[in-house]
């Protein structure tokens, strides 16, 4: 019998998925400033400003808390440890900071060099992780749904990257870099984002809210679907070819399907309580199904509300869900390795403040509906922002929080 | 039904029943509670000792780990999930809902990541090592007493 590799005691320390959390939501408070600089001139997605403060959010906040919150999962999920996940895990925090802070300074400040960098330390981090994990990952030996689903989010992920170095490096050279950016766009959000979250909820959704499994058809057939409808969309922008509509709209139509199929399974659970984590999930899946509604109609009724869109996914949906997330994971956490050191005064509702999770949670869904606003009535754009900061700061010291709580009860043996 | 679909669905059961229980802590119904609460208890504590008096010794003797491999970071677990027990009772006792559900969270959370382990890894491992006996095993689960 084979038991070389086999220890279920595989989770990280706690710094590990922490040191990502807190830098992510420093990383947070900077996109709020960054808005509040910008907000006013940005017009176009293709802006220079507009791409930076884009990544800031998607590299600063969402990349740091889904490798951090992966580092600490795939043990869990999957029974498999990372080799060396210590190293494994500063190497890619730093290569991913210095990736993430080059290509910020390169875009806002309009230097090639920082953006040649930049290529150079994303590329280190996050093709070293995704092919570190789906290596990991493949020594599984139950291959069930989310096994797969994670293993085609990580190869989406690697040619993402690719892509997205592509377009960077080829920046401003002659070469025209718009159609690899919206491939690279379209393969992060739904290869790499929406697939992980896919993977994430089947295992999730019913364990800790208590529903139904998810149903076997989207389970085992979901992955593979958006797979081949992603490589025809690609394969159709490259190329500027009429098809791209139809495949835009079948991606959203079976996001669509996802996002109500959860939503299903949530209203029906069988746990009954309603905390600020089922909150976030309902309304995050509430926007991914607007926000799929929306694209259909971007696409076949020629209306220009990228803005729109940017607000409902980026923020309603992706931020949420994120938001949700680490609500569940951090106070978990916390408790999970005092306890494990036989410190039992820890109890995981005084980890952070419910009351402060329910502040920032409302604060947040306000900010949300000011962003709205702003699209018709542009001053309310600065509120939006404020609230979002205010709402942003409560969560970085909420996580904070948490840290200081293990910190203190840790130094009581 | 295979040794690893039997042990899957007595996870789910589990579930439920705290589930169940958290249902009649938030309508505040604490007769109901006491009697959710005690039940739950032993039906979880039953699992743990299906597994540690029965199904762990077997696999440690099968695969030459003599306990120290995966089965005992399961029993680790098993024991952080037992000294939330007397804590959760100390809440009903006390009619305290807010601790109440601090603390059936803490415990669902461990269980679910606990049984994915368990369900992803170890239950897989069991059943290859002991297929040819699933049929007697399974019956013997089935039969199991917990006093």
């Amino acid at each position: 019998m084979k038991m070389q590799g086999l220890s279920l005691d595989q989770a990280p320390p706690y710094k590990i998925p922490m040191i990502y959390y807190i830098i992510a939501s420093f990383y947070l408070i900077s996109f709020c400033f960054s808005i509040l600089s910008y907000a006013n001139g940005i017009e176009s997605r293709y802006y220079y400003e507009s791409i930076a403060i884009t990544h800031i959010l998607t590299l600063g906040f969402f990349t740091h808390v889904m490798i951090g919150s992966l580092f600490q999962m795939i043990p869990v999920i999957i029974g498999i440890a990372y080799k060396k996940v210590n190293i494994q895990a500063i190497l890619v925090l730093l290569f991913l900071n210095i990736g993430t802070i080059c290509f910020i300074t390169g875009f806002l400040t309009s230097k090639k060099i920082f953006m040649h960098l930049s290529s150079l330390f994303l590329i280190l981090a996050l093709v070293f992780f995704a092919v570190s994990t789906f290596f990991t990952i493949l020594k599984t030996e139950d291959k069930n749904p989310t096994v797969k689903t994670f293993i085609t989010a990580l190869s989406f992920l690697f040619f993402g990257v690719i892509l997205g170095i592509i377009t960077l490096i080829n920046h401003g050279s002659g070469f025209t870099s718009k159609n690899f950016a919206d491939v690279h766009i379209s393969i992060i959000f739904f290869g790499w984002l929406i697939m992980l979250i896919s993977g994430v909820s089947y295992k999730v959704v019913p364990m800790f809210y208590v529903t139904k499994e998810y149903p076997l058809f989207i389970k085992n057939h979901f992955y593979w679907i958006i797979s081949l409808i992603l490589i025809f969309l690609s394969l159709f922008i490259i190329t500027d070819s009429k098809f791209v509509p139809l495949f835009k709209t079948l991606l959203a139509v079976f996001t669509l399907i996802f996002s109500l199929t959860t939503l299903h399974l949530l209203k029906n659970r069988k746990r009954p309580r309603r905390d600020t984590t089922i909150n976030l999930w309902y309304f995050a899946m509430i926007n991914l199904s607007f926000a799929s509604v929306f694209w259909i109609i971007s696409i076949w009724i020629k209306v220009e509300i990228d803005f729109l869109i940017s607000i409902v996914f980026g923020l309603g949906f992706a931020y949420s869900l994120i938001n949700g997330m680490l609500y569940k994971i951090v106070p978990f956490l916390t408790w999970f390795h005092l306890s494990s050191k036989m410190i039992f005064d820890a109890e995981m509702s005084q980890v952070i403040q419910n009351n402060y999770m329910k502040l920032q949670y409302n604060i947040f869904i306000v900010s949300y509906f000011m962003f709205l606003l702003s699209l018709l009535f542009k001053s309310f754009i600065y509120v939006a922002i404020v609230l979002f900061l205010i709402s942003s700061l409560i969560l970085c010291y909420n996580i904070i929080s948490a840290y200081t709580y293990y910190k203190r009860l840790n130094k009581t043996i | 039904m295979t040794i690893k679909e039997y042990m899957t669905h007595n996870h789910k059961e589990c579930d439920e029943l705290l589930a169940q229980l958290e249902n009649e802590v938030e309508n505040a119904n604490w007769d109901k509670v006491l009697k959710l609460s005690d039940e739950f208890k032993h039906e979880t504590l039953k699992h743990f000792d299906m597994e540690e008096s029965y199904l762990f010794p077997m696999f440690d003797e099968k695969s030459s780990t003599g306990g120290c491999g995966p089965t005992k970071v399961m029993k680790m677990e098993h024991d952080q999930a037992r000294s939330i027990f007397p804590k959760i009772e100390e809440a009903i006792k006390d009619k305290d809902s807010d601790r109440f559900f601090g603390l059936s969270e803490s415990l669902m959370i461990l269980i679910q990541q606990h049984n994915s382990k368990e369900e992803q890894m170890l239950y897989t491992m069991i059943q290859n090592i002991f297929n040819n006996d699933n049929d007697t095993i399974v019956e013997k689960l089935q039969s199991y007493e917990f006093k």
